[in-house]
């Protein structure tokens, strides 16, 4: 479906040896492809988790904690991509959980992991987090900095190791998106450190990263920034799809 | 999806190169489900409004305050939402307008009491129905006197309606669809309940509409997982289902 148009451009474009512009799919592919992702296969039985804020929350009912329950997944990327999941591998009976809490910085994904994370033991654990842990600074008057944001993530994930040597993690990268928030100007160039570090925490846990950064810019040469998030954090409709994308693109069935 | 992105451009451009196409990543169901008949595709054009109509199955959660379009609680959880995801993110250039109007145990006769307000004022381009498991479940159920004669007759009138008022609306009709042994739905739906697949089929049909046979896709479905993987009771889908029923509608158009 995707490549229905793309697909025959490729084809004519190959020819003449030149590119049409980026679709969605391909600016998922570009990203990728730069960051040299490495694919997680999916297993029989395989659990797999969302962590994060409220961006991965999205809704969810909080009192509804089963496996791949419609409420409990909320209705953001994390939602899309568990649709996907299920349809695409009627045979795994994998199970899958949201636990994203809206407002969340690493500090208080670790006061719940153990409930929130290990209990549930994943095999494959997709975290997106850091927005809140810049952003808070500016309007909770939260005092962490990044060397707490990067100590935070550090220790979460070597517990989460400790606990669960043969998780697979999926990082997504935190993103901001430029030209909606009045105080765009504050975000730079401390936010770009935290995702530095989200980066570097990947690469020090051999974990997949999603480079969302990169897709949003890729996404705002396409469409105006607001199609794709309508306050520069959280998704729309389309941006949601976007990072779902991102999301399947990692996982090999 | 996951397939379709796993050949990176440069695959493509090889792949081309040697004329070696991969296949289309459609899932294996829903491509079987149509290898029969291929849908009529519809295309998707600048500005287009896009409306879902239906029963529970289209409503689905939707929030009744949400009235916007291409708002993610105003779409609800079912397989509007999934099929608007996509086509917004696939077609950002077009400016798209995206409605859910589906309302719980709906039957053709209240769509009609509806119509005004939750169609025909909306101009919708694209209009997709899926309508009549309760015209038919209504009966046993809530001892609703409605024949199948009265769905095609109250179907036939409201698409005539709506031609009339909308006259370049393209339609989608989708098939209603149960799954048997799945909790509600039993021996006793049948052989009555497949009059109301084939009447939604045969207004497709006659009016030259897009039509996707849920029913086979469903069918193709249940050999791959138990019915309860699709569908929790036999009648409304699974978050599988209704992600499977998304890509059967995205099938039928076009970007």
């Amino acid at each position: 479906m995707f490549f229905q148009n793309s697909r025959r451009n490729f084809i004519k474009t190959a020819a003449v040896g030149t590119l049409a512009p980026l679709s969605i799919p391909q600016i998922v592919a570009a990203a990728s492809a730069s960051s040299k992702t490495r694919k997680i296969k999916l297993e029989k039985d395989d659990v797999i988790l969302f962590q994060g804020d409220s961006i991965t929350d999205a809704g969810r009912d909080k009192a509804t904690l089963t496996a791949n329950t419609l409420k409990a997944l909320g209705t953001g990327y994390a939602f899309l991509t568990t649709a996907d999941l299920l349809n695409k591998n009627p045979d795994k009976n994998l199970s899958i959980y949201n636990r994203g809490i809206s407002g969340n910085k690493v500090y208080q994904l670790a006061d719940r992991w153990d409930v929130d994370c290990l209990s549930l033991k994943p095999n494959v654990m997709s975290i997106m987090i850091g927005v809140n842990d810049f952003w808070h600074t500016l309007t909770n008057g939260y005092t962490g900095t990044v060397e707490v944001y990067k100590n935070d993530y550090i220790k979460l994930l070597d517990r989460t190791k400790a606990a669960l040597p043969d998780v697979k993690l999926i990082i997504l990268e935190p993103y901001f998106v430029n030209g909606i928030r009045p105080e765009e100007a504050k975000w730079h160039p401390t936010f770009d450190s935290y995702q530095q570090v989200a980066r570097e925490i990947a690469e020090k846990y051999q974990a997949t990263l999603i480079p969302l950064q990169s897709m949003f810019d890729e996404a705002v040469k396409q469409a105006p920034p607001k199609y794709w998030t309508p306050d520069g954090v959280h998704p729309s409709m389309a941006g949601a799809s976007l990072i779902s994308h991102a999301w399947l693109d990692v996982v090999k069935s | 999806m996951i397939n379709l992105f796993k050949n990176s451009r440069r695959t493509f451009i090889k792949n081309s190169s040697t004329a070696l196409i991969a296949s289309l990543a459609i899932p294996e169901i829903v491509s079987s489900a149509f290898a029969v008949a291929k849908p009529k595709k519809i295309t998707i054009q600048d500005g287009d409004v896009i409306l879902f109509q239906g029963d529970s199955i289209t409503d689905w959660g939707r929030s009744r305050t949400q009235t916007d379009a291409n708002v993610s609680a105003g779409l609800g959880t079912g397989y509007p939402i999934f099929a608007a995801g996509e086509i917004l993110n696939k077609n950002f250039e077009k400016n798209l307008q995206i409605y859910n109007r589906g309302v719980s145990g709906d039957k053709v006769f209240q769509l009609a009491d509806r119509w005004d307000k939750d169609c025909l004022d909306l101009k919708p381009n694209i209009l997709s129905i899926l309508i009549g498991v309760n015209d038919f479940w209504a009966i046993a159920k809530h001892g609703y006197t409605g024949t199948i004669d009265t769905y095609r007759n109250d179907y036939m009138k409201l698409i005539d309606r709506t031609k009339k008022a909308l006259p370049n609306v393209k339609l989608i009709i989708g098939e209603p669809f149960a799954v048997i042994g799945v909790k509600e739905v039993d021996l006793k739906w049948y052989p009555k309940f497949n009059e109301y697949r084939q009447v939604a089929r045969e207004v497709a049909e006659k009016n030259d509409i897009t039509f996707i046979p849920y029913q086979t896709i469903f069918d193709e479905a249940v050999k791959k997982a138990p019915g309860s993987y699709w569908t929790i009771d036999g009648v409304h889908p699974t978050i599988a289902g209704a992600s499977l029923m998304a890509h059967a509608w995205l099938e039928t158009v076009k970007s």
